[in-house]
């Protein structure tokens, strides 16, 4: 199983940009296309931020068309606490739902513009 | 007088907060938690997510605290069941663009859908911990009356109102906005703020900014 350390590979504690999380979806990506499971270790993060997770984790949900159940079959966190792996569990959620939103061919941009404003 | 801190500016420059709490608006909550993913595809959201994360978790890093009041938890609430219902629908009609909020609806799925049973659970867990943890609720203050009794209602929503009163009245003279209405509060002190918006029209009104 292919495993990839976060810290390390971004090189930094703080898990805040969206570059940053496009970088691990990346990897992440390209490890689940050679192999049927990747094991993502958090350990040493400081920060964590939602566009982080959605940019890399949410995006990978919706590529690889993974719900809560085949998510946990093929990507193993580790290392995060567990405030953080309720936002990941949120993160798969809502990623699920825009997967839904999209192959009814909804534009995302204007259906949250619309419909979830503040 | 109040002064606007550029917050972005603040957390870049690793500058000390001039305050040791203060409080935040809807607006700042809903872009830190980003409670349906939006900025997986929204870049702008995306941004600000990321520096509002950055500046909120540095500054709790450094002992400074950030809090609530229960008009706001009632606003982000709102946020989240109305958005919420709306995408969970979206799933089953055919247009999805015309989906409004049905309250009757909702409760007949709370109590009887499991699917929605079960993805609702997971949003009022993240609802709770971000009232008891990210910004913890101070109570309201004892002087209710003068809460309604100050409310103009044409120079700002209820809710920035009751914020401000709630601020002032525990002493936290101290707001994170990015609504530019809490420019026109007197007795606050400092309005912090990411929105380049707020910084400009503070700049325009002769405002001080740190």
């Amino acid at each position: 199983m292919k495993s990839i350390s976060v810290v390390e590979t971004m090189g930094t504690r703080e898990l805040l940009s969206p570059d940053l999380g496009h970088r691990l979806y990346e990897l992440i990506r390209d490890a689940l296309r050679k192999n049927d499971s990747v094991h993502v270790d958090f350990a040493t993060y400081e920060f964590l931020s939602s566009s982080f997770l959605n940019r890399s984790l949410g995006q990978i949900s919706m590529d690889f068309d993974l719900d809560q159940e085949r998510f946990d079959r093929r990507i193993q966190i580790v290392g995060l606490e567990k405030d953080d792996i309720d936002d990941v569990r949120l993160c798969v959620q809502n990623a699920v739902m825009r997967k839904k939103l999209l192959d009814k061919k909804i534009d995302l941009n204007q259906y949250y513009s619309t419909h979830l404003a503040h | 007088m109040l002064t606007v801190v550029d917050v972005e500016r603040l957390v870049k420059d690793k500058k000390k907060l001039p305050c040791e709490a203060f409080f935040v608006d809807t607006n700042i909550i809903i872009d830190y938690k980003d409670p349906f993913g939006r900025s997986s595809f929204d870049f702008s959201l995306a941004r600000r997510n990321a520096t509002i994360t950055e500046a909120i978790d540095k500054l709790k890093s450094a002992g400074v605290r950030p809090h609530s009041t229960i008009t706001t938890a009632q606003e982000y609430y709102k946020h989240i069941q109305v958005g919420f219902y709306k995408l969970y629908v979206s799933k089953d009609i055919e247009e999805s663009l015309g989906t409004a909020f049905d309250p009757e609806d909702f409760k007949t799925k709370r109590d009887s859908d499991v699917d929605f049973m079960a993805q609702w659970d997971l949003q009022m867990t993240q609802f709770k911990k971000t009232f008891s943890r990210n910004f913890p609720l101070l109570d309201l203050p004892a002087n209710v009356h003068g809460l309604i009794d100050g409310f103009k209602g044409s120079s700002a929503d209820f809710g920035d109102h009751a914020l401000w009163h709630c601020a002032l009245s525990a002493g936290i003279p101290c707001v994170f906005s990015n609504d530019s209405d809490f420019l026109s509060f007197y007795d606050l002190k400092y309005l912090m703020t990411t929105s380049r918006k707020v910084l400009d029209r503070a700049k325009d009104k002769g405002v001080e900014i740190v």
